[in-house]
């Protein structure tokens, strides 16, 4: 269990203001025996739609079985369909034998139909967590769908605002969207509120395998409510890159991490913006993880940064590990708007996004071969992306590129720093 | 105060949900009085709350050194009130309350035929859609800050509003409290 914050350059200039990144690692502690996991407390939200048929449904079915036969009576599930309706197919009960049993003969009983209430169907299954949350366990809803929410609330700053809300209240959402006609931004966007993950699965068959790889992962959780706090010094500014939220408030900057499962590696990049100040001043940058269990207690680190002359500024060495993390996740970032705008039909913005980026990252990039090949790699995107691109690539650019800024790697499962 | 019920350090760990190492640390902090040293030593109740308010105040993100600043002007009976009111409020603002209010808000304008939602589905290609008009329901929560005091709040709030109100209660206990000590 560990925690470093590393910054790219170690001297900001005196004469004006300025920014510098820090690569901050979070290393979670790996659980010792299998015993002590936390008990989970799940609903699966699956969707039901005429859309659902030609076998997607039959196999979100049998992926709960496998899923639900993976947990132990000191779990909790529950199971809601939705189309254009919800129904609460099996209210939340322990894990016993016979539950699972019953939950799975009444999910035998519903087929493909309708339309899609996903934002109530899925509100339904975080009812159910809710209903039964305790501080011990991990709350987590687990959203299938292959369709655009089309019924209900979907809008999707407001299915989002939910999302959040609910994770502050100890309920977490990861969302599963198949095939070709799902909204990614959406689930994307829902996964990175709701402190979840996001899992693109392009073909039916892979939906028992990827949601076991989710459900295995939450079984593993050790950390919940993890949040790295940050004592600012008067007049720097912090902003993280990423889907990490940030409150700053009494002087403290308060950026939310996702739950941590055993042995994890979260790496997530921060830019600072440093005020003028006279030079030779020192500034310290105190930085600590909290969490509602305190697993993480007690882990700080820090990073201090000198004020200089222009000349020194400039001469300074740079980190390059922390250079080519940064340019990493911008380039991300980058390729999850060129998404956005390629599906929205701004061909030329998308492709303007990429360049932007690209062009950035050239300017620190020096001889260095891997951002040299991230700002190739950018570049080659920028023209792809100047027309509109297939389905399948879209949705698995941002699918891979959302894994990449949530600190996952592109499969989206967690990084680990052991085994 | 029950001073008659006492806790091992397991049983106290067990109860409030944290791991000994959490309450040794507290302990090495000045979060969390010392209950002494020896075998078959015994936490009181009033650790037992204390650790209870720590982990509360850590929910909210505070730090540990203002979590401790608080905790030091607090007697016992200070910290059960606290606790008993901040734990009023936590269930107030549930999951499962959220989840209830804002389902309680939707369902009446949702859910229209399939057909008509299919119909609709086909002919939008981008998800970009205007939000559907949501008509929520409110209800006023009624909250004590001291004898003949009282604050009404119309809840859902929106979460800038929701943490205000939640700066303004701080401030409030804390001029009631100023004014009794």
């Amino acid at each position: 269990m560990k925690l470093t914050a590393t910054i790219d350059r170690r001297y900001v200039p005196s004469h004006r203001s300025c920014h510098r990144h820090v690569k901050v690692v979070v290393q979670a502690p790996e659980a010792q025996t299998q015993g002590e996991r936390p008990p989970v407390n799940i609903a699966f939200a699956l969707d039901r739609s005429g859309s659902m048929g030609g076998g997607k449904f039959r196999l979100a079915q049998q992926a709960v079985e496998q899923a639900i036969g993976r947990l132990d009576p000191r779990d909790r599930f529950s199971l809601v369909v939705f189309d254009h309706a919800v129904e609460t197919v099996f209210p939340s009960e322990l894990a016993t034998p016979r539950a699972r049993r019953r939950a799975l003969a009444a999910l035998a009983r519903f087929g493909p139909r309708g339309s899609t209430n996903l934002g109530e169907g899925w509100l339904s299954g975080c009812g159910q967590v809710a209903a039964h949350l305790s501080d011990a366990s991990v709350g987590r809803c687990m959203l299938l769908t292959d369709g655009l929410a089309n019924v209900g609330i979907i809008d999707p700053p407001t299915l989002c605002h939910h999302a959040t809300q609910l994770r502050d209240r100890g309920v977490s959402t990861s969302t599963f969207g198949v095939g070709h006609d799902f909204d990614e931004q959406l689930l994307g966007s829902m996964s990175d509120a709701g402190g979840g993950a996001f899992t693109y699965i392009e073909h039916a068959e892979q939906i028992p395998a990827l949601m076991d790889q989710e459900l295995g992962e939450t079984l593993e959780v050790v950390a919940r409510s993890v949040v790295l706090e940050i004592v600012l010094p008067t007049g720097v500014t912090v902003s993280p890159v990423g889907p990490y939220a940030v409150e700053v408030g009494d002087g403290v900057a308060r950026i939310r991490l996702p739950d941590l499962v055993s042995g994890q590696l979260l790496d997530l990049p921060i830019k600072f913006g440093f005020p003028k100040a006279s030079r030779g001043h020192e500034l310290r940058l105190d930085i600590r993880v909290d969490d509602r269990g305190g697993v993480l207690e007690g882990l700080e680190a820090a990073v201090e940064v000198g004020y200089t002359d222009r000349d020194t500024n400039r001469a300074q060495a740079r980190d390059v590990d922390v250079d080519r993390f940064v340019a990493e996740r911008y380039a991300a970032r980058a390729m999850q708007d060129a998404a956005r705008l390629n599906r929205d039909g701004d061909f030329r913005g998308a492709s303007k996004a990429l360049r932007s980026v690209a062009r950035r990252i050239q300017r620190y990039a020096g001889n260095d071969v891997e951002l040299t090949q991230t700002t190739t790699s950018l570049e080659h995107e920028a023209e792809e992306y100047k027309v509109r691109v297939s389905v399948s690539k879209r949705k698995a650019d941002y699918a891979v590129n959302q894994a990449t800024s949530s600190a996952r790697a592109p499969s989206g499962k967690r990084q680990r720093w052991s085994g | 105060m029950n001073e008659s019920i006492t806790y091992t350090l397991t049983e106290l760990c067990e109860t409030a949900g944290v791991s000994e190492r959490t309450v040794r640390y507290y302990v090495t902090q000045g979060l969390l009085p010392s209950p002494g040293t020896g075998r078959g030593v015994r936490w009181g109740q009033e650790h037992f709350e204390r650790l209870r308010l720590i982990l509360d105040l850590k929910e909210k993100h505070l730090p540990l050194a203002e979590i401790r600043h608080r905790l030091e002007a607090m007697s016992a009976a200070d910290v059960s009130s606290l606790l008993a009111n901040q734990q009023a409020h936590a269930q107030a603002s549930s999951a499962a309350d959220y989840v209830q209010q804002v389902l309680a808000g939707m369902r009446p304008s949702s859910a229209p035929s399939p057909k008509k939602a299919a119909r609709k589905r086909a002919a939008t290609s981008a998800p970009a859609q205007p939000a559907q008009q949501v008509v929520t329901r409110s209800t006023w929560e009624r909250i004590d800050l001291d004898q003949d005091v009282e604050l009404h709040v119309r809840r859902p709030l929106s979460r800038a509003q929701d943490k205000r109100v939640q700066r303004l209660l701080s401030a409030a206990r804390d001029i009631f409290h100023e004014e009794k000590s």
